[in-house]
């Protein structure tokens, strides 16, 4: 397993080996079906492979083992054919060689932005497994640590030889649970005191490591971004693939898996890449047969502008926009009357009519579009909000249609998670769906997703407020809040991990807004059949030098275990997990104990 | 008025789509015919009657009996030497039977000009066909084909067979070359693990491949895979 530090050398890696398995199988592709970002950077991947004349079969994956559906038993130790297989944003956090129980023929490669990454991926003792990992990602992550992880994985992997597997797997991950270390020390008593006695590098290596896995998960740089570096070093790079490079950072943002600082860099690397290679083959102006030349609207460009936090305005009408969105709602609490009168006030403070704002955005007065802006900036800020505008990705077409970045992130997202296993629909049927999306000539599909996107942060909006009004909805743990939705019509849109995080976020904004300490959130939803829950740990936008990400992994894992009832913790973040419903009680009373 | 039905043909035919056949319009080729007949008439009399008077100018002596055998061939484009020679203003007497020659000549090699495009045009469609089609042609087409259309279609396509034979390689496919030799396609149904030409693949339902044209071209005039344009 070895960490590869350069895009260049992860993709000569990969191109050599998936040729040199060409002969018996193409190079299988498993991207995430969970987020927007695994669809870029699958697009960008494909047509760098592509242009390599690479073959490649690519099957949407949601869970670990679903892997094995596609491979068979070329994967296992037992096959006697190369084969090379390549995961999109999801796999690094775990023992991959382990989980995946890779035989000695098989290489997988990752491209992945879950952190941390497992130590046992990164050691460079087994070449079965190659991580893409950069040396500027780890610079710059949102949690930085204050040692060499690639020695600490080199020393990982030394531990294994003369350690059990199975032990080394639980420890490793249990690091990130006090109570769980300490039963463990309990039970290896060689352990215990091997840690206790020796101040040499053996300790060293446990304490480094128990800070390793303690920070808990967070997120490093979109896969997308570092596929159009990629593409653009082999010069491959297009204006639509940098366009996914865009969309694939805004994800990050609107999914909140990133500090500000973090994304404001991601706009200005991108940026630059619009201003020098973004936008070259497009003309601005025709010559007619007799020789007038006249102005063209592009074919499609992008642009960067400062964008209002107002989701989906092109397809909504600005009212319900500003009534739905996260942004405004929670800050103005318009689920209740007086919320609502706010609003009104502010519009008229504005000096828009009514019906104007609630006329569909494409057809509002051009003058109302043209002031908003400053509108905006002068009359928010009396309401105390100050940072209304954030800076995104527009892509224009002609000179009629203009999409935001976000807009695509949220339908496309809403396509991916709007599939019902009753009704014969599933999340890779969706990624077909959400991949024709993101293409620029397919169109209608998007705007399918982002009505269903509308749907969504409807009942959002719908279960936030009740849950904020109704007493007694949101309990209060000493290290946690949790929240239960019960609701059926909009469970049913909210029981997706990305919606329900979503919904998470509402909530906890809204929180902040009445004054709340800040506390990590876990949201349960049923599922339509009422017999399974789905767990989503929530906590709170990255900042800049935090010592923690979410941590809840571990915690789940082993409550869930604890309970005895059957779960699913195959999921792409460790955050997510799938539960009896009957065990819900049990399991949050478990959560609390070990967390206390 | 003389030539107009053989400019109607070749109007017919300009009219209709490009590499599409109208039925072989039978009718005003025989009406066309008759017409050239009927000139090649005029202009033998024509002839007579400038023969009987040119014997007594005395200049004018060689010129019938080069004429004659050209005019008893069957033939109508021969009769072109006396019009080129008629233009040497001299030698024949520019009166009624002058003009009247030269027009049913005109009108005649015009007639013929036009036959010969249509058929000519025509064969070139039925050519193309040759290639785009397998030996057997549809029955909407053949019933638009003339018998001897016919003939030629069945000659050349097996003139193509022969030479592909020989040639071991099948030349009707990708007549426009592909700009790509692979493929980008969505699976549609689940086909299951198949052998594409030399590696094994799971074509599974939603998967998305890049594989060789070849390779998917079945799969896709079956309906199993859709091709995948960004």
């Amino acid at each position: 397993m070895v960490r590869e530090e350069s895009i260049e050398s992860f993709y000569t890696r990969l191109r050599d080996s998936a040729l040199a398995s060409a002969s018996t199988s193409p190079l299988l592709v498993f991207p995430s079906t969970s987020d927007v970002d695994s669809l870029c950077a699958l697009k960008i991947m494909g047509h760098v492979l592509e242009s390599d004349s690479v073959r490649y079969a690519c099957y949407p994956v949601s869970s670990f083992k679903e892997i094995y559906k596609y491979t068979g038993d070329n994967l296992g130790p037992a096959a006697d054919e190369p084969i090379t297989i390549l995961l999109i944003n999801w796999g690094c956090q775990r023992d991959l060689k382990k989980v995946l129980e890779i035989g000695p023929l098989a290489r997988v490669f990752v491209v992945d932005s879950h952190r941390p990454v497992h130590l046992h991926n990164l050691s460079g003792q087994n070449d079965r497994v190659i991580v893409l990992y950069t040396r500027d990602d780890e610079q710059q992550a949102d949690l930085a640590y204050d040692f060499d992880v690639s020695a600490l994985a080199n020393a990982s992997d030394l531990n294994i030889d003369d350690d059990d597997f199975e032990d080394e797997e639980s420890d490793s991950e249990s690091e990130n649970d006090d109570i769980e270390r300490e039963e463990e020390e309990d039970r290896d008593g060689m352990r215990k005191k091997r840690r206790r006695a020796s101040s040499d590098p053996v300790k060293l290596f446990g304490k480094l490591k128990r800070e390793y896995y303690y920070m808990g998960t967070f997120h490093g740089k979109p896969s997308g971004c570092l596929m159009y570096e990629l593409s653009h070093f082999l010069r491959k790079n297009t204006n639509a693939l940098l366009w996914l490079a865009c969309v694939a950072l805004t994800d990050q943002f609107v999914h909140e898996r990133l500090t500000d600082e973090r994304y404001q860099a991601g706009v200005m690397e991108l940026e630059q890449h619009i201003n020098s290679s973004g936008n070259l083959d497009s003309t601005t102006s025709v010559t007619l047969k007799d020789g007038t030349k006249v102005t063209a609207p592009n074919s499609s460009r992008i642009a960067y502008e400062y964008e209002p936090r107002l989701m989906l305005l092109q397809e909504w009408n600005l009212f319900d926009s500003m009534l739905c969105s996260s942004y405004i709602a929670t800050k103005m609490k318009t689920w209740s009357d007086n919320g609502i009168m706010k609003m009104q006030f502010l519009l008229g403070r504005m000096g828009f009519a009514r019906e104007e704002c609630k006329q569909k955005f494409q057809y509002m007065s051009i003058e109302i579009k043209r002031q908003m802006k400053d509108k905006f900036e002068r009359f928010l800020p009396e309401f105390g909000l100050t940072d209304f505008y954030y800076r995104g990705f527009l892509l224009l077409h002609g000179y009629s249609s203009r999409v935001s970045a976000a807009d695509v992130v949220y339908g496309v997202t809403a396509l991916l998670e709007s599939f019902e296993e009753s009704d014969g629909s599933c999340a890779s049927s969706q990624f077909g769906e959400a991949y024709d999306a993101l293409s620029l000539t397919k169109l209608d599909k998007l705007e399918t997703g982002m009505r269903q996107a509308i749907k969504i942060q409807r009942s959002i909006l719908r279960q936030g407020s009740a849950a904020i009004t109704k007493k007694g909805s949101i309990r209060s743990g000493s290290k946690f809040r949790w929240v239960k939705l019960e609701d059926s019509a909009d469970t049913k849109l909210l029981c997706h991990p990305q919606a329900l995080t979503k919904f998470g976020y509402f909530l906890m904004d809204a929180l902040r807004e009445k004054g709340a300490r800040m506390k990590p959130l876990i949201c349960v939803c049923y599922t339509q059949e009422r017999s399974k829950v789905l767990i989503v740990a929530i906590c709170g936008k990255p900042r800049l030098g935090a010592v923690q990400g979410n941590a809840f992994g571990v915690a789940f894992r082993s409550s869930a275990e604890e309970t005895g009832a059957e779960f699913f913790h195959e999921l792409f973040e460790s955050s997510w997990i799938v539960l009896d419903a009957v065990a819900v009680n049990l399991f949050m009373i478990r959560l609390t104990q070990k967390l206390l | 008025m003389y030539g107009k039905k053989g400019k109607e043909l070749i109007q017919e035919f300009a009219e209709s789509e490009p590499g599409q056949l109208a039925a072989f319009n039978t009718d005003l080729v025989t009406q066309v015919l008759e017409e050239c007949n009927s000139h090649f008439l005029h202009l033998n009399s024509l002839v007579r009657k400038m023969n009987a008077k040119t014997p007594a100018e005395s200049s004018g002596a060689n010129r019938p009996t080069q004429n004659d055998p050209h005019s008893n061939n069957e033939s109508p484009d021969n009769s072109e030497p006396p019009e080129a020679d008629g233009s040497t203003n001299t030698e024949l007497p520019k009166d009624d039977n002058y003009h009247g020659l030269l027009i049913h000549h005109q009108s005649l090699t015009r007639n013929k000009r036009c036959l010969m495009a249509y058929v000519y045009n025509r064969a070139e469609v039925v050519r193309k066909l040759g290639w785009t089609l397998e030996r057997v042609l549809p029955e909407e087409i053949e019933e638009k084909l003339s018998t001897s259309e016919k003939e030629y279609f069945k000659n050349h396509a097996a003139t193509i067979q022969s030479y592909m034979s020989a040639l071991d390689l099948d030349l009707g496919v990708d007549m426009v070359p592909p700009k790509d030799p692979y493929i980008k396609v969505r699976v549609l149904d689940d086909i299951g693990n198949v052998v594409l030409s030399d590696q094994l693949a799971n074509l599974a339902r939603h998967a998305i491949l890049f594989i060789r044209r070849t390779d998917a071209e079945q799969y896709i005039s079956q309906g199993l895979m859709e091709e995948l344009t960004s």
